[in-house]
């Protein structure tokens, strides 16, 4: 077993420990596909709107290898993780965000890169199901 | 090669506000290096958040996350609280930091 099997092995571990998918279930949607694709995978094709899950994506973002992005679903209750997809990135699936204790509020701020004017996409699974919020970000120099 | 990671960890209204920035290039498989070559694909692909050592968020970023990855969340604490990130990236390169809440 050379270092990086080790590692993987031990990722894997930690992962299956805390009852979430393994990677290899994960990377069905973490690379190159379409999105709706990747929401269908991550949803099983089940997920409805709602107006209390809050994505907060810029109108016009002139970098796009910098766009921050906020996901706020403190309205929702039972919040077990977020993704957030990039609907004309190459891999679309940008984060996965698990929370593994109630301590944790249900808010995610990161930076993502994007290609090119994009629809974006949260997807939050609730102890109920799939919510989804959409938002438009036009880019006007890429960066992926 | 040290990556650094800075941590901003503060009690704001009752809750602990944490903001990170870890220096990672974040390479996504396509960029084109000064000699023309690819530059091969190198990016954090696995991040535990923990506080006092017991695991709070999991998260799976792919290499579409922007470059020196900037992370903003809040949690239930107090001050003096241990807030940890340990990151593992494509390649096998990991690294990891603690924080005590001001």
């Amino acid at each position: 077993m050379n270092r990086r099997s080790a590692i993987k092995v031990l990722i894997g571990g930690v992962i299956a420990l805390s009852g979430i998918a393994p990677f290899n279930v994960l990377a069905n949607f973490m690379g190159k596909l379409k999105a709706d694709d990747a929401i269908n995978k991550i949803t099983g094709g089940k997920h409805s709107e709602s107006s209390s899950l809050k994505l907060k994506s810029p109108k016009l973002a002139e970098n796009g290898t910098q766009v921050p992005v906020t996901v706020d679903a403190t309205a929702l209750t039972g919040v077990k993780s977020i993704f957030l997809v990039v609907h004309e990135n190459i891999k679309p699936v940008a984060m996965r965000v698990d929370f593994e204790s109630e301590d944790v509020i249900a808010f995610a701020s990161f930076r993502v890169k994007m290609g090119k004017p994009t629809k974006v996409t949260a997807i939050v699974q609730t102890s109920a199901g799939f919510v989804t919020a959409s938002s438009y970000t036009k880019v006007t120099k890429g960066g992926c | 090669m040290a990556k650094k990671i800075k941590v901003r960890a503060k009690m704001k209204k009752g809750l602990i506000e944490v903001k990170y920035k870890v220096s990672h290039p974040m390479e996504t498989g396509r960029r084109k290096g000064k000699s023309g070559a690819l530059v091969a694909e190198d990016y954090i692909n696995h991040v535990k958040i923990s506080k006092n050592g017991k695991d709070m968020m999991i998260l799976l970023p792919n290499s579409t996350i922007s470059a020196d990855p900037y992370l903003f969340f809040k949690m239930k604490g107090a001050k003096g609280d241990t807030i940890s990130l340990s990151w593992i990236s494509n390649t096998g390169e990991k690294n990891s930091a603690d924080t005590k809440v001001k």
